[in-house]
């Protein structure tokens, strides 16, 4: 008899476990709870309504103020005449050869970038 | 691209995920048409610069949640009791509703469906006691089934801050329940006292 009667470890356990078990079951309602979404009344015509309400777009006018190109443009003449002006100098010392590849390298940078802008699609929107 | 889309089948297409979230967001079906033309309309505007960096639902998702946050706004100058989403418009609709917990849950007995649908509506309750931002991430991640990194998204906040409102957000909803439940269980004569 005194083998079946539980110790005062054996009931606290026994209570831990089924507050647990408790706990699991109320994280899984909450989880389904959440998960179960409302169900909306929508009108059939609601979309059709919706789209119907909905003010004409002005057409997009892009006007490009194209800054950047007149800048990259500019740039592009100043390294030229920079190229040409040093020219000269450029046989005279390593220095003098070596600045002269360095306008070259810009100006072959500025002539890509102004070509891949050049070459990249416009995007418009009609309604 | 975009001028190859037709505004109507893009409503079509997301008008259930806007009504149900902002459902579940606003806790109430007072105004979801309007809020939800509101977000069409919003898209409408944002559609000639949106240019596919993201998910057009991603984006859509941000603008639902930036609608129900001027709701929010709005309600709290108006300071309204807010009318349940699961409490009826109509005795009618009542009905239907009944039927479709029915239909919907065909293996319980009524008292089980009675529970379900009371534990449904407590949940539904402290949904609306948690902050905007923790039941905003709630519905996104369980309702809407989004990942952190979409959450993250269309909340412009950092995917560890979404996890931190995830964990607070429930552990919020599961303490109110509990002590919702445990003043249900306690008998009118101990609470009197």
């Amino acid at each position: 008899m005194a083998e079946h009667s539980m110790n005062p470890t054996d009931s606290e356990s026994q209570l831990l476990d089924a507050q647990l078990r408790e706990a699991q079951i109320l994280e899984t309602r909450i989880t389904l709870a959440l998960e179960t979404a409302p169900k909306p009344e929508i009108r059939s015509d609601f979309a059709a309504r919706v789209a119907a309400q909905m003010p004409p777009l002005k057409p997009v006018t892009l006007t490009p103020r194209g800054y950047g190109r007149n800048a990259a443009m500019i740039c592009m003449a100043v390294l030229l005449a920079l190229i040409f002006a040093f020219a000269h100098r450029a046989g005279a010392s390593p220095l003098w050869t070596s600045m002269e590849w360095v306008f070259c390298a810009q100006f072959a940078l500025v002539a890509v970038w102004l070509a891949v802008r050049q070459a990249r699609p416009h995007f418009t929107w009609h309604h | 691209m975009a001028n190859e889309l037709n505004f109507e089948q893009i409503v079509r297409d997301h008008q259930e995920m806007v009504f149900r979230t902002l459902l579940r967001l606003n806790g109430s079906r007072e105004h979801v048409e309007d809020l939800a033309q509101d977000v069409f309309l919003r898209l409408y505007r944002a559609l000639p610069a949106f240019r596919g960096e993201a998910l057009l639902t991603t984006y859509l998702y941000r603008i639902v949640v930036n609608v129900a946050q001027d709701e929010w706004k709005r309600r709290r100058r108006v300071e309204r009791p807010l009318v349940s989403i699961s409490s009826p418009v109509s005795s009618n609709e009542d009905s239907d509703i009944d039927w479709e917990d029915r239909l919907a849950h065909p293996g319980l007995d009524a008292e089980q469906q009675l529970s379900e649908k009371q534990f449904q509506q407590s949940v539904e309750l402290q949904l609306q006691h948690l902050s905007d931002v923790e039941r905003t991430v709630l519905v996104l991640y369980h309702q809407e089934e989004r990942s952190y990194e979409q959450i993250a998204d269309a909340l412009k906040m950092p995917m560890g801050t979404v996890r931190t409102h995830l964990h607070r957000g429930r552990k919020k909803l599961r303490e109110g329940i509990q002590q919702q439940q445990t003043v249900v269980r306690r008998p009118a004569w101990q609470s009197t006292r």
